[in-house]
Formats: C-alpha cells, sequence, structure tokens
C-alpha cells in the first residue's frame, strides 16, 4: 500500500514503525496513549478510534483485508514453570484444603522464579512533561495497576503480523522501519534458510533464518550521506599532497643553494650545467627520508599523545590521511586498498633502508634505559629533520615547540609500529569511502538508541547481519512480547473490533 | 502556472522586483528548478517539536548505553509499561556457547542448562556463528561498525563461570495449550488428590501434563533425586549431561543414516557440466483425488492450478 499523505503529521499524529525524528517526538507526547473515558464516546466509536491508531503503527503498509485474513483470535502466551517446582509439587497443593476454607497455601510456581523482576514502580525522571502528566491524571492508570500481575493477553493482537518477514528485519534492528524492510526483501537483499527471499509477506517459521545484505543494512541505519563531508575530507588531503610538494620544491632550493655557494667558493669542481631539477640519488634518498619523516609526524602526534584515553575525531583523520599519503608514498595506484599489516610490512623495509629505524632498547623492555633516552641530549641532526618536517607540515613556532614536546627526537620504535598496525586495523573497519550511499565513516542514525531493543522471539547476530525467528511471541506474566506502543486498553478495544462482535 | 509571491501586499511596482528576487533567492536556497519560495512560517506544532528536540532528544539518547524513552529505564513505549526491552546474548556469551557446543561438543540441553538459556537460543546461536565462521572463511566484509554501535545501545546479559548469575531467561517454559484456556468447573471430592495430571485429563482426554509437556523433562528428574535424602545434585547433573550427549549423539547418527540411504535411492549420472539425480518414482501413487501437494508432473483430466489467477505463491516455507 502506498505511503499516505502526511505519513509523520503533528496535527492529527499517528505512531508508526520508524526511526523517524517526527515518531520519537510523538511518542514521547503519550500521542500512544488511550484517550481518557469519559462517556461522551459509544462504544463503538472507541473500538474504531482504537483501530485506526494501532494500525496506523502494525502494519499501515498491510491493506486491512489482508490483516482481517492474518488476525487469529487465538493469542498465545507461556508459563515459566521452573523444574524445581515441578519437582516438589504435583499440583494439588494449589487446590488442598480449599473446601474447608483454607487459603493458607500459598506456593505456586511463582515462588520458584529466579529471572530478573520487572519494575513497575513509576519512577520520576521523564523525557516529556506530557508523560508525567498523563500518568498521574488518567482514569486508565488507575485501571492499568492490577494488569501487571496479569498475562496481558490483548496486547498479543498483532502477534501474527509479527511473523512477517518485513517486520522481522525491522524487528531485528536490521532497517529503520517496516517500509525500508519491505524494500529491502522486494529489492532481494535478503535471504531466508541461505535463499533469496523477494515476498515481503512471507510467514517465518520458528527456527527461519534470515540475512539482509550487510550494505543494505549499513545504508538503511545508518545516518544520511552529508555532501560537505566528503569535500572536507578531499581538502584535507589536498593539503597533504601540497605540503609534500612543498617539501620537495624546499629541497631543490636549498640544494642549489648548495651549488651556488660552492661555485662562489670558487670551486669549479662541479659541473656547469647541472640543472637544478634534477636530483643524483642521494639527494632523492634525502628527499625520500625528508617526506617520510613528515609522514610519521602525525602518526607520532597519535601514538605519543598520551594525555588521551580515546582516540579523537581529529587523530582519527590524522591517521586516515597518513593511510593514504602512505599509499602514495609506497607508490601504490590511486584507489587501491592497501591492508594495514602490509603497509606496516612495507614501511618498516622503506624505513630500514632508509636507516631510519631507532636503534634504542624498546621502552617496554626497561623503564630505566628508556628514562635515560629521554634524558639524553638530541643531536642537531635530529633536530633538524624534526624542525624541517614540522616546517612541512605548516607549522607556526608555537605549536612546533607543542608538538616536538609531544613527539620528540626520536625515531618510531617497533612497539608503536605494531600499535601503529592496530589503530590501522581499527580505522580500516569504518573507513571513509565516498562510493557508499550513506555517511562515513559509518555512524548510527539520529534518535537510534531510543528504538533499539531485540524482542525475546528474535535471536540477532549483527556481524554478519542474520537472525533466527526462535518462536512466536508469547504473552507471560506482566510481559507481552508484541513491540507496540499501545497501552492495553487501545489493544483490546481493537482486538474487539476484529473479534467482529458488533 | 504563475509563481506564488511572497508577501500579501505589493504595489504592482515592486512586484516584478520581489517576484525576481524572491525567484531568486528561493531557486539558490532550495532547488535550482523550483520557482515557489519556501514557506518561512513555522507552525506552533512544529516549533514545539524542534524545540523538544534540541533541548530534550539530542543530548539525552546517548549512543554508549542503552536511553529508552521511559519512564521505566528499560520502557521503549512510554504508553506501554507492558513492553520492556530485556537483554539480549554478550558477545562473550554467544562466544562461550559456541566454543562448549562446537569444540568441547556438549549437548545443547547441559548448555542451555548451565547457563540458563533456552534450547532453542543455543541451537540458534550456534548456527549463526557458524556462518560467520564461514564468512570469515570466504573473506566477507562483517558490518562490525554497526554491531559495535547496536551491541552499545542493548541492554545485555552477562555470564561468568561459578558466579551467582542471574538467568538470562527461563528455560522451562510452557505454552498454554489451546485446550487449556477455557474455563472449567469440575467438581470433585474435598479428599481426592487433585494433581496436575487429572486437571490436563479434566481439560481434555489427550492433554498431557505439564510435566510432560516441559521441554526440559531430565531436569524435574534431577530436582526430585535433590530433593530426596541422599541426593546428591552435582552427580545426578553429573549423569544428565553424559545422557544428553549421548541422546544428541544417537540422534546425529540417525540423522546421518537417513541422508545416506536418501543418497542410496538416487541414482547420479556425470555428464560434462551436469549431474543427473535420477530418483525412483511412483506415478500411481497420486492421492485420492489424484492432486495430493507433492506430486509433480500432467495427469490426464487434472487441470494445473498453478498458473490460474488468485493463486498464492508465497512460499509457506523455505527447506
Amino acid at each position: 500500500m502506498r505511503k499516505p499523505k502526511r505519513f509523520y503529521s503533528l496535527n492529527r499524529p499517528k505512531v508508526r514503525q520508524s526511526w523517524n525524528k517526527h515518531n520519537l517526538y510523538n511518542l514521547a507526547r503519550m500521542v500512544g496513549d488511550q484517550p481518557p473515558m469519559n462517556g461522551m464516546r459509544t462504544f463503538f466509536q472507541q473500538k474504531w478510534d482504537a483501530k485506526a491508531r494501532t494500525r496506523g503503527y502494525h502494519g499501515d503498509h498491510i491493506p486491512e483485508k489482508k490483516w482481517i485474513r492474518l488476525f487469529d483470535r487465538r493469542l498465545r502466551s507461556a508459563v515459566d514453570m521452573p523444574p524445581k517446582y515441578l519437582a516438589l509439587n504435583d499440583g494439588s497443593e494449589q487446590a488442598a484444603g480449599r473446601g474447608s476454607g483454607l487459603t493458607t497455601n500459598q506456593v505456586s510456581a511463582e515462588n520458584y522464579w529466579v529471572t530478573a523482576e520487572v519494575d513497575t514502580n513509576f519512577p520520576d525522571r521523564v523525557n516529556h512533561p506530557r508523560m508525567r502528566s498523563a500518568q498521574r491524571l488518567s482514569k486508565n492508570n488507575l485501571l492499568a495497576q492490577p494488569l501487571s500481575n496479569l498475562t496481558p493477553y490483548m496486547q498479543m493482537t498483532f502477534a501474527p503480523l509479527e511473523r512477517r518477514l518485513d517486520t522481522a528485519i525491522f524487528r531485528a534492528l536490521f532497517a529503520s522501519s517496516v517500509r525500508q524492510a519491505r524494500q529491502f526483501v522486494i529489492h532481494g537483499a535478503v535471504k531466508v534458510n541461505g535463499k533469496k527471499m523477494v515476498h515481503p509477506s512471507y510467514q517465518l517459521n520458528p527456527g527461519d533464518m534470515f540475512q539482509v545484505d550487510v550494505e543494505k543494512v549499513l545504508y538503511g541505519t545508518g545516518q544520511q550521506k552529508i555532501p560537505q563531508e566528503s569535500v572536507r575530507f578531499k581538502s584535507r588531503l589536498e593539503k597533504a599532497e601540497e605540503r609534500e610538494e612543498k617539501a620537495q620544491a624546499q629541497l631543490l632550493k636549498e640544494k642549489s643553494g648548495e651549488v651556488e655557494s660552492e661555485s662562489a667558493e670558487g670551486s669549479s669542481e662541479a659541473p656547469e650545467g647541472a640543472e637544478p631539477a634534477a636530483l643524483s640519488e642521494d639527494e632523492q634518498l634525502v628527499l625520500r627520508e625528508q617526506l617520510l619523516e613528515s609522514l610519521l609526524v602525525d602518526v607520532k602526534m597519535v601514538l605519543r599523545d598520551r594525555t588521551r584515553m580515546k582516540l579523537s575525531a581529529k587523530d582519527k583523520s590524522r591517521l586516515r590521511i597518513f593511510r593514504k599519503s602512505a599509499a602514495k608514498f609506497l607508490s601504490r595506484p590511486e584507489g587501491s586498498e592497501i591492508d594495514a599489516d602490509e603497509l606496516i610490512d612495507e614501511l618498516q623495509s622503506q624505513m630500514k633502508s632508509l636507516n631510519m629505524y631507532s636503534s634504542g632498547k624498546e621502552r617496554s623492555e626497561l623503564s630505566e634505559d628508556a628514562e635515560e633516552a629521554e634524558i639524553r641530549e638530541p643531536s642537531e641532526q635530529q633536530k633538524q629533520r624534526i624542525n624541517r618536517a614540522l616546517d612541512i607540515e605548516g607549522l607556526d613556532d608555537a605549536q612546533k615547540e607543542t608538538a616536538i614536546k609531544i613527539i620528540g627526537y626520536e625515531h618510531l620504535r617497533k612497539s608503536e609500529l605494531r600499535n601503529l598496525a592496530d589503530l590501522l586495523k581499527q580505522e580500516a573497519e569504518n573507513p571513509i569511502d565516498e562510493s557508499k550511499p550513506y555517511a562515513t565513516p559509518w555512524r548510527p542514525r539520529p534518535f537510534m538508541s531510543a528504538f533499539a531493543f531485540i524482542p525475546r522471539y528474535l535471536e540477532v547476530n549483527p556481524n554478519i547481519c542474520a537472525a533466527v525467528y526462535l518462536r512466536h511471541p508469547v504473552a507471560r506474566k506482566g510481559l507481552g512480547e508484541v513491540p507496540t506502543p499501545f497501552p492495553y486498553f487501545t489493544s483490546q478495544l481493537a482486538h474487539n473490533w476484529y473479534l467482529g462482535r458488533g | 502556472m504563475a509563481p506564488r509571491i511572497c508577501g500579501t501586499s505589493t504595489t504592482l511596482a515592486s512586484l516584478d522586483a520581489s517576484l525576481q528576487t524572491c525567484s531568486r533567492l528561493a531557486a539558490h536556497t532550495t532547488r535550482s528548478f523550483s520557482l515557489t519560495c519556501r514557506n518561512e512560517k513555522i507552525t506552533k506544532n512544529r516549533y514545539e517539536m524542534v524545540k523538544w528536540i534540541k533541548e530534550r532528544a539530542t543530548n539525552s539518547f546517548d549512543k554508549s548505553h542503552p536511553t529508552y524513552l521511559g519512564p521505566h529505564a528499560d520502557q521503549p513505549f512510554p504508553s506501554n509499561p507492558l513492553f520492556r526491552s530485556q537483554s539480549v546474548l554478550s558477545e562473550s556469551m554467544k562466544n562461550r556457547i559456541y566454543t562448549q557446543v562446537m569444540d568441547h561438543g556438549v549437548a545443547m540441553k547441559a548448555v542451555s542448562e548451565e547457563m540458563q538459556v533456552d534450547v532453542r537460543r543455543v541451537a540458534a546461536v550456534v548456527r549463526l556463528k557458524e556462518l560467520e565462521h564461514q564468512w570469515k572463511l570466504e573473506g566477507k566484509k562483517f558490518a562490525t561498525p554497526y554491531a559495535k554501535a547496536v551491541m552499545k545501545m542493548l541492554p545485555q546479559s552477562r555470564w561468568a563461570q561459578g558466579d551467582m548469575n542471574i538467568p538470562h531467561e527461563p528455560i522451562n517454559d510452557i505454552p498454554v495449550h489451546k485446550l487449556s484456556m477455557q474455563q472449567l468447573f469440575v467438581p470433585v471430592s474435598e479428599s481426592r488428590h487433585f494433581t496436575r495430571e487429572d486437571a490436563a485429563k479434566a481439560f481434555h482426554e489427550g492433554l498431557l501434563s505439564a510435566d510432560k509437556r516441559s521441554p526440559q523433562r531430565e531436569l524435574i528428574e534431577i530436582e526430585r533425586q535433590a530433593a530426596e535424602k541422599d541426593g546428591d545434585r552435582a552427580k545426578s547433573i553429573e549423569e544428565f549431561r553424559k545422557e544428553a550427549q549421548e541422546a544428541e549423539e544417537a540422534y546425529a547418527n540417525e540423522l546421518a543414516r537417513k541422508s545416506e540411504l536418501e543418497d542410496a535411492n538416487i541414482k547420479k549420472q556425470q555428464k560434462g557440466r551436469f549431474e543427473f539425480r535420477i530418483k525412483r518414482y511412483n506415478s500411481e501413487n497420486v492421492g485420492k483425488y489424484g492432486r495430493a501437494r507433492n506430486v509433480t508432473g500432467w495427469r490426464y483430466g487434472q487441470a494445473l492450478q498453478e498458473r490460474k489467477r488468485g493463486m498464492v505463491k508465497i512460499p509457506t516455507s523455505v527447506p
């Protein structure tokens, strides 16, 4: 059925199966609540209203005719009978002595329950002022209190819809609305028991496993793409590239300056017609070393800054830029993926060949040694090297000072490289990728946590976006397993409507 | 169609200018092809919503731990206190279930009893983990960022060996039978010892008692033995585990034997790219009216229904 106009209305609101912010607001201001019974409306009107509101949530994309065919007056429930109770009592204790007016024996299965109790006391903290007033003033509330001791059968009215494949996908948190889940199914992104299933109305049987394409799930549950974001990252990358070019130009300038000074001293040994643009092998090596040094500044900043426990957004972006420019440094073709381990191995070999590997002992081995190393005065050459690298990064003097305080003058250690590999691997799990239809790095939709629950009749593995429909939803004492935003009375009225008894 | 003009009181002279500015502004701020200008007014309802979202919602729905609308901490729907967000198995619990079943070969019933998780859930966890391992071998990419975010938002059950753990869920759920849903008035004498067995019989001849419908019948026996004078619970649980393992192995063997038998009845013929599988089939065995469910092929006098209009094609099960 097509989506009705004003699906998320604020004037005549209806609760929907969706994570939309309008829906969140409507839920928070108790839109799902039963209007107070003031005797102004007939029973028929009440039933009609309840039906209309509940159907706006439960399968509003299913024609009424089809839902009526699905409706079942049999409501499932289950009772927890602990083995200990069944072993120690044979059931006669329930009736023993009743005839003689004895009701002292209070033993039942409940006495043997060990699962966590459901809290029914009304707390002070509420999200919306409407919630508090509704709870205090509602006559329904007076009636609803004893309901927590009953099995809420009426909340199971729409249980047959929970069997549908599209609803189950939504309940397993693989889509942000049922309509989206339905689209996933129709577009062929869903498998049931390993076979493609294109019917959203497929009724899952207990034990059925369904899988949704990982990409579709990430798209459905992830934040929407923001065009500016990728532009920002691109500009950062471009800046990093500019820095490299600057470094090259700087080196060339220095070299030509040296040549000039040499020639000014009067030594005519240097060949006269040498072009300034061409670098000898040694100088190429120096340039490479300088480039690598400037690349590693970012890495050192991330690894050695101990003030933060977690990586900040800036650190993450530093790592990402490092990864991209390192791939370029290692002359990888543009756009090709490079594995974290592979990258580290190649970097290691490059550093060895450029003689940039830290010769000192590892910090973890001997703390005293490490202290000594820190105290040891850095050589002039080291200072110059780091300064030049920071120049290339484009930092001013004050920034340079703080940066040097953090990163020091030493080369990277083996353990630090290992840490870097771990960090890169972590980053690779959630990379920036402009080809994706969702915002990258992936992050959940706003307000997702308000809707994040998985009912017990499903067992979900979010790693592979697969779930098993274990059994049909049931009602237990004080808990109805069908996720419905409506109170008991609304569901009861709706159930009465579908019973069709006038 | 003439473009709509912003502002109600405009002179004819200013109309042209306002039309131009309006359309230009709108065109640059919203869509390049739209001539209508954006409605700058905001309704009261919308204003209140935006205000609420800014003040109450944006910061309060933390993504690092479960947060629901409330009023109870585990209640996602404010009007329905009868539905609560129940905890899911933590990753470590799932891993333990998987290693116990697949690596140590412990029976699923025994794992269920030890960790207080429904047997069906244990089986599902193993199945899903198995698929995950298969994906790893194939080198498929996991939805790791999604999984991490979701697991942070959900309440989780924890389990530690030897601890007093809160059970994840009841393991001996007995579904209420349709026959026992009616109210019944059975007069019995006061002196009679009226048990669950008798109650079941009163509802229906064929209705089994709760003890017999229990999914973990062996556990009842264990508790009975433990309650006896010289009962040793640990010993009887040990026995139960052994028996459950044997029963599971016997069942697995039976399944293997059946599939072997089925394989033996199929003749296989390799022809190039294809393998022809030929099974014996009795074409006389077509049911009373020749329309039995599992029958294939066309029969004289029996019209095929499957292409008819209105016939439902949605499968009822996927094997």
